[in-house]
């Protein structure tokens, strides 16, 4: 029984002496893991959901890999809705680049795109497609690591993942 | 192979020098990227969202921890079933996770991303660790507890 009680012991010890050492890391900005880090429930296996327009070839993320992707910090997202839904709410870091006026804006998102980098294209749910297309252009212009996150900030909301909202800016 | 042997002093240190060493080098890499072993732990699709973050952080230490007290030679069975009872769990863990078809990085000594790990082969491995955790938990025992017992009394000669 002695034995047990000390092994719980050291459980806890240990386990304080990382709690403590995170913190400290934190407030010495030492990339220490953030305390409010979500992470999507993903304990149930959940399919992908296939785009109408799908073509082999087309890189679908699934709200987890969309968030593996978020926590590198070289990702780029790409909002694809209009300009009047992208300031409510978007998915917090993202850049808005509605795809239906593409050539207003490609100069001013080009500058921000790296093709060594993944970048994630996203729109409103399951009924758009605007973030397949933007990607397929993507890949076509030499950004190989262009990938859709179809019903993206649906399901992002879903996930209670990091957004930023009007109020917030 | 004798009880003799097994009991052997320099075998038991022996055993509790690789199975301490091992978890203090599995626990470094993890603890100095406490986010991504995070990822890591949530790959496994096993763990609740709010536990995430507290087992990426505490994991790591409880293992340095537990490792250095078992080769040091301090609380040497307590320590031992710490290490012990993470290995049935993850031999566990991995068993399930390789039974739902995840392939996933196990996590054990990287956090790496560009690490692909053979679930099989990872299990395989933990068993041979457990084998050396079972050898220190009976053998090590042993000799305590003969340390402990009192000398039988002899009958007075009247």
């Amino acid at each position: 029984m002695k034995s047990i009680r000390d092994a719980l012991i050291i459980i806890v010890f240990g386990a304080a002496v990382g709690l403590i050492a995170n913190t400290l890391r934190n407030a010495i900005g030492a990339h220490g893991l953030a305390w409010d880090t979500p992470w999507p429930d993903n304990r149930k296996k959940v399919e992908l959901e296939i785009p109408p327009s799908y073509q082999p070839g087309d890189s679908l993320l699934s709200v987890e890999d969309a968030y593996t992707l978020y926590l590198r910090d070289s990702t780029l997202f790409l909002d694809a809705r209009e300009p009047i839904e992208f300031v409510e709410a978007h998915i917090k870091g993202a850049i808005n680049f509605p795809f239906e006026q593409w050539d207003l804006y490609w100069e001013s998102v080009k500058p921000a795109l790296n093709p060594n980098y993944e970048i994630v294209a996203y729109c409103g749910g399951l009924d758009c497609e605007l973030s397949l297309f933007m990607a397929r252009e993507l890949k076509r212009l030499g950004y190989e690591k262009a990938y859709i996150f179809f019903g993206g900030w649906q399901k992002w909301l879903d996930a209670k993942l990091p957004v930023e909202l009007k109020i917030d800016e | 192979m004798n009880s003799q042997l097994l009991q052997n002093r320099a075998i038991l240190f022996l055993s509790r020098l690789i199975l301490g060493g091992l978890f203090i080098y599995a626990s470094y890499d993890k603890a100095l990227n406490p986010l991504a072993f995070a990822q890591i732990i949530h790959h496994y699709r096993f763990v609740p969202p709010w536990l995430v973050n507290l087992s990426a952080v505490a994991l790591p230490w409880i293992e340095l921890l537990a490792g250095a007290l078992l080769i040091v030679g301090l609380k040497v069975r307590p320590s031992n079933l710490v290490l012990g009872g993470l290995l049935v769990f993850y031999i566990y863990l991995l068993s399930v996770t390789a039974a739902r078809g995840i392939n996933i990085n196990c996590g054990c000594f990287s956090t790496s991303s560009t690490v692909k790990s053979i679930l099989i082969a990872d299990i395989i491995r933990d068993v041979a660790f457990l084998l050396l955790s079972i050898h220190i938990f009976i053998f090590y025992g042993a000799r305590a507890r003969r340390r402990k017992r009192p000398e039988p009394r002899r009958n007075p000669i009247r």
